[in-house]
């Protein structure tokens, strides 16, 4: 489970999140919507220590992470798979070794292990055929679902997708979202997607987030969210986001 | 045929090619451990130019500063003239390597810190994300792409230290630019003698920077 707990983040003078309260179930999907700047990102890479609260704190099954040295804090990113709008696979790897450096390099397990299962998640993102291109080969829908299979093969507790189809040309999209899908339905991982693709949204998350000005606004079921919205200023993004 | 460049010269020139041989190899020499250290010195400084610490930036800004915007040949007589009266003796060849090494350690810790920091910033958080701590990081994802950005000035870098080298004939270094002072002081024979040694350089040098240019149009059409 993780807990915000009253959670402050600024940059500077610019206050980002002010005061974000919310408990994420073990396992749950949550899709986090909102305008552009409204903190969807920071509260995401709150998540991860990418950023750190100015005041309160976020709990990870129960384990304050801001109280946590470099060492555990690197410990713990093992188990909390990110991935990016602009992909940031390694360009000077293969796209297997994209798979197995973190792996082999962090968790000392065995090479053969490690390739075995790095092997496997690159059937289930569909692009094992690719395993010997360099990432600079291939589209970036290809790509995408590279980065996923190299955060899936890290074993994550919790993966954070902050806009991962955002980058994309519009007709690899809908390659990347079935993954995403598949991946999300099949495994017990809990999932933060930062999206705009509604559709995707409706499919696969328990919950809804409209995050504005760095406050939830709107939390509830996808249905209700989209459907019934509580907040007029949900009703009018959702209206500028569906056109 | 007299003058300068008589057949005379030339004659007396390659008689004497054992003399100037050993010259060569001792430029290689120095030229070789000077670069290794500069290599050093270059990758350490331009990391810690990644840093935030002011101190620490300070002192690497400062360095940097004195070495570049000093003649190499004055910062070789303070290692010949000045070390000495501090209780510091080193031989030539120390003096050369390390005079060598400081002065172009500072140009090569300017073109470390570039190349670190071209490689994009979505590469760090990418690893991060993972679980790699910051030394981690450099070793396994950024240095080995920053290398690729860097070879190629860096290997102008090699080249500048070997012709920077024969400054330590002022110092009798004994290398190749030294052979060609004293020889041609010697026996007066002075055409030869720096066309050869011209040629001598451009043995080691000219391949080095067809390497580098090589590098250089590689890496414009991986972008
Ligand atoms: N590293 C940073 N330094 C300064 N300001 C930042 C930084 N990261 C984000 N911001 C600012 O914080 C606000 C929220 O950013 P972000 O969380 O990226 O929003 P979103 O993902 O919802 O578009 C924006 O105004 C952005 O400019
Ligand atoms: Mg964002």
């Amino acid at each position: 489970m993780i807990v915000f707990d009253n959670v402050h983040v600024s940059f500077g003078s610019l206050d980002v999140l002010k005061g974000i309260n919310l408990e994420i179930a073990s396992g749950s999907k949550t899709v986090i919507i909102g305008p552009s700047g409204s903190g969807k990102s920071t509260l995401l890479r709150t998540i991860n220590m990418f950023e750190r609260p100015k005041r309160g704190d976020v709990f990870i099954d129960g384990v304050s992470i801001s109280g946590m040295n470099k060492r555990v804090l690197c410990q713990a990113r093992q188990d909390i798979g990110m991935v990016f709008q602009n992909f940031n696979l390694y360009p000077h790897k293969t796209v297997l070794e994209n798979l197995t450096l973190a792996p082999s390099v962090l968790k000392h397990e065995s090479k053969a292990s490690v390739r075995e299962r790095a092997l496997a998640n690159l059937r289930e993102v569909n692009i094992a055929d690719k395993a010997d291109a360099y990432p600079s080969q291939l589209s970036g829908g290809q790509q995408q679902r590279v980065a996923i299979a190299r955060a899936l093969t890290m074993r994550p507790k919790i993966m954070l997708f902050d806009e991962p189809t955002s980058a994309l040309d519009p007709e690899m999209i809908q390659e990347v979202l079935d993954i995403m899908e598949r991946v999300a339905v099949e495994t017990e991982i809990t999932m933060l997607f930062v999206t705009h693709e509604m559709k995707f949204a409706e499919h696969i998350a328990d919950r809804v987030l409209f995050l504005d000005g760095g406050i939830i606004l709107e939390d509830g079921a996808p249905e209700q969210v989209f459907h019934h919205p509580r907040n007029e200023r949900t009703t009018s993004f959702l209206g500028k986001i569906l056109h | 045929m007299s003058g300068p460049f008589s057949l005379h010269n030339w004659q007396a020139w390659f008689s004497d090619w054992s003399y100037f041989a050993g010259g060569f190899l001792r430029t290689l020499y120095i030229s070789l451990l000077g670069l290794v250290f500069t290599l050093v010195i270059g990758l350490v400084v331009g990391i810690l130019l990644c840093g935030k610490n002011r101190g620490v930036l300070a002192l690497c800004r400062g360095y940097m500063s004195f070495f570049q915007n000093t003649p190499l040949v004055i910062q070789v007589f303070i290692y010949y003239n000045v070390l000495p009266k501090l209780g510091i003796r080193l031989g030539v060849i120390a003096i050369g390597v390390l005079g060598l090494a400081l002065y172009t350690g500072a140009y090569a810790a300017d073109i470390v810190h570039s190349a670190i920091k071209a490689v994009p910033t979505g590469q760090l958080e990418a690893a991060h994300s993972q679980g790699f701590s910051y030394l981690q990081s450099m070793i396994h994802i950024i240095l080995p792409q920053a290398i690729k950005i860097g070879l190629p000035p860096m290997t102008n870098q090699a080249v500048n230290l070997i012709k920077n080298s024969s400054v330590l004939a002022v110092i009798a270094g004994g290398e190749l630019m030294y052979c060609a002072d004293s020889w041609s002081g010697d026996n007066l024979i002075y055409g030869p003698t720096f066309v050869m040694t011209g040629v001598l350089y451009l043995c080691i040098c000219l391949p080095i920077s067809l390497f580098a240019r090589r590098m250089e149009k590689r890496s414009v059409r991986n972008v």
